[in-house]
């Protein structure tokens, strides 16, 4: 095997090769220089002190971080920097309710909750929101859609239902603070009240229209207990 | 060392015409393949580029979508441009620096076809949605085997020479390519491995393959070709044996630590991490040695790259590693990489790597190695010129906006005040540069590519002068 390869490889040129070869060769060979040998250069002093100094480096940090040698993640690193948490943090509904309106519902409705006349709906003072926020619970949970006249202008749009994508505290919380948001200045919905409404309209599915919204409300107001308003305790 | 310069004009097995006449066929069919790779590889890059900024460019098509188009860029050319180029390159340097014609001609050139048809089937597959997941092993297993077994047919040619070599003492250049193909092979069989499944080990073994491919492939092949090219080129010893054994031994020793800092926070327990971050500090000390080594075998002749094209990439190309792998040792450490983790900084980097540093270096080697093989010379300087500009001002145009974007997208993250999406939107100049700089760097490949089927099918007339810009520097 060994020695077929080699006879193989080492093979003078064929025939029909050798015809030009002896000036092929020399023009190959003439157009580059050979390959020098290596110097023996011993390189510069800062060089050596790189080295140290990172093997130095290395061995410090190894030695510093090294955790124990445990199975476990995170050794040293347990806690964030500067991050001690001194008792429990308090729920904010309204800032939860912020952080759920930049999310959902601030596309649509704008940053300043007034949305693009006829074609997003104002909640700045709307009755839906204001004095009647059942309204904004029912048609947050299952939606929307078809005419709609408010200030003057005619609104023919969809808005989704939210009922799959946020819970009841999540409702209560974007509810409470658009009510208390963009110049409104009302009182806080509770998740009970989002709760109750949502398993009394548990029949309704697709949007409500403007019409629907009525009948429905008509026929689940005596089944409520307490008022919308009555719940910002 | 390499014999006198007798031995490369004498008629013999042993003459640098034999060697290349051996060489032509397996090593020209593994460098076109490549550049094939390459122009595909590019417009999935500039696809997915554009994605970045412009949602909506081809959402429609499920198989034009992000999460598939970015995957196959990175395969296509890593597998294909870089690997096949790569692997023609480093025969031809063993043939050359150990005085042997390349043997199994016929298995290389049927391996290479095989390559070609897995490269094929892979990219279908991804783009039909079919892929492991997984960065840099997005191919299935079946192909990602096939692709590990041509590059060890290759490397057992590559040993063959080495056994049969006609020299007493090996290059340095040979230490690293044989390092390379007994590295690849290792890291792709066990990487394909069924014993991978819990997430916190798939997650290790990810990112010791992809870090180790890119510095125990990608980058030996890349510094044999330079410690080869700057002293033939220029004329000039290579500095210091010492340093280059010294170089050569830090790579193999620290660099399969390096992958575990891509996972700083994870699961991994902390002393891999912390072992995998000291290890990649640690390569200050193999780049530096380099780093100087290449330094003083160029300084004083530095006049030479105004000359010579394969120069010319090949020190911008070392240049590169030296700035690249710094850069990713102060990366590697926990406090910088609190902040560019999860950034396009980090995707910067590692076109720095595979850019800057590997693809420009095989620009250059082929610069060097097709007029040989073909017996033929470029066809015009300007178009060389025109190419080494648009790659270079390209990934300098691609790089520095996005490292300095991507910096600054990290300190927006780490602010829980700033929301997500404004992190997000202050990227986008920062990425429409990037789709810049890649149209830039994809006419540079199809200058690339037009001269490189030009000479390899020898249109027009035969060129009288060699690729070379002076009579002064014999080389091209």
């Amino acid at each position: 095997m060994a020695d077929n390869e080699k006879n193989q490889n080492n093979k003078p040129f064929g025939d029909e090769e050798r015809k030009d070869s002896i000036f092929d060769i020399h023009t190959a060979a003439l157009r580059e220089a050979p390959l020098p040998e290596e110097g023996n250069e011993r390189g510069p002093v800062w060089m050596y002190v790189v080295i140290v100094l990172t093997l130095a480096f290395g061995f410090f940090y190894m030695g510093r971080y090294l955790g124990e040698v445990s199975d476990r993640a995170h050794v040293l690193f347990t806690a964030p920097p500067g991050a001690e948490v001194t008792g429990e943090v308090e729920f904010d509904l309204l800032a939860e309710g912020q952080r759920i309106y930049t999310r959902v519902c601030q596309a649509c409705h704008q940053a300043n909750g007034e949305g693009i006349s006829g074609v997003f709906p104002s909640l700045v003072g709307a009755e839906w929101v204001v004095d009647e926020p059942d309204y904004a619970v029912m048609l947050t949970i299952n939606g929307l859609r078809g005419e709609l006249v408010r200030e003057r202008a005619v609104y023919d749009g969809v808005m989704p239902g939210f009922g799959n994508q946020l819970d009841d505290l999540d409702i209560a919380a974007v509810i409470s603070y658009v009510r208390s948001s963009f110049g409104n200045d009302a009182g806080e919905i509770s998740e009970d009240r989002v709760a109750q409404i949502r398993e009394l309209t548990a029949d309704k599915s697709g949007a409500y229209t403007a019409e629907t919204i009525e009948e429905w409300i008509t026929r689940i107001e005596p089944e409520l207990e307490g008022s919308a308003e009555a719940v910002s305790e | 060392m390499i014999g006198g310069h007798q031995s490369e004009i004498d008629s013999t097995f042993q003459s640098i015409r034999f060697l290349d006449e051996k060489a032509r066929y397996p090593v020209l069919f593994l460098v076109v393949s490549g550049v094939f790779w390459l122009l595909f590889g590019s417009l999935l890059a500039l696809m997915a580029s554009v994605k970045m900024h412009a949602p909506e460019f081809l959402g429609q098509l499920s198989f034009l979508t992000f999460g598939r188009v970015r995957p196959l860029h990175l395969n296509t050319m890593v597998y294909g441009w870089a690997s096949m180029t790569g692997a023609g390159v480093a025969l031809w340097l063993l043939s050359r620096t150990l005085r042997v014609a390349i043997p199994m001609r016929p298995y290389i050139i049927g391996v290479t076809a095989l390559w070609n048809i897995a490269l094929l089937v892979g990219s279908v597959q991804i783009l039909a949605g079919f892929t492991r997941g997984i960065e840099w092993l997005e191919f299935p297993v079946s192909t990602m085997i096939v692709i590990v077994w041509c590059i060890l047919v290759i490397g057992i040619a590559a040993m063959f020479m080495l056994f049969y070599r006609n020299v007493k003492t090996l290059y340095v250049s040979v230490w690293y390519i044989i390092a390379a193909f007994l590295w690849l092979p290792l890291l792709g069989g066990v990487s394909s491995m069924p014993i991978f499944d819990t997430p916190t080990v798939q997650a290790g073994m990810n990112w010791w393959f992809a870090h180790n491919a890119l510095g125990l492939w990608f980058t030996p092949i890349g510094l044999a070709a330079a410690y080869y090219f700057i002293p033939k080129v220029i004329g000039r010893p290579i500095y210091s044996y010492g340093l280059s054994l010294l170089g050569f031994w830090g790579l193999a020793l620290f660099y399969n630590w390096n992958g575990f800092h891509h996972l700083i926070g994870s699961p991994l327990p902390t002393w891999f991490v912390t072992i995998s971050i000291a290890a990649s500090v640690m390569m200050i000390i193999p780049v530096v040695v380099v780093a100087v080594n290449h330094h003083m075998t160029v300084v004083g002749s530095f006049s030479a790259v105004k000359h010579s094209p394969t120069l010319r990439f090949v020190v911008f190309a070392a240049m590169s590693y030296t700035f690249v792998s710094l850069q990713g040792s102060i990366q590697a450490l926990r406090t910088t990489n609190e902040i560019i983790h999860f950034t396009h900084f980090v995707v910067a980097h590692a076109h720095i790597g595979m850019y800057a540093f590997v693809t420009m270096m095989l620009f250059g080697s082929c610069y060097y190695i097709l007029p040989r093989l073909t017996n033929w010379e470029w066809q015009s300087h300007k178009l060389i010129k025109a190419h080494f500009w648009l790659s270079a001002i390209g990934i300098i145009l691609y790089t520095v906006p996005l490292q300095v974007g991507g910096v600054l997208q990290g300190l927006a993250m780490n602010n829980p005040d700033i929301p997500f999406m404004d992190t997000m939107n202050l990227t986008i100049p920062y990425l429409i540069a990037r789709s810049v700089a890649g149209v830039l760097l994809t006419v540079g490949h199809l200058i690339f590519a037009y001269l490189v089927i030009r000479i390899v099918a020898k249109v027009g007339l035969k060129p009288e002068i060699p690729g070379v810009w002076s009579k002064k520097i014999k080389e091209a």
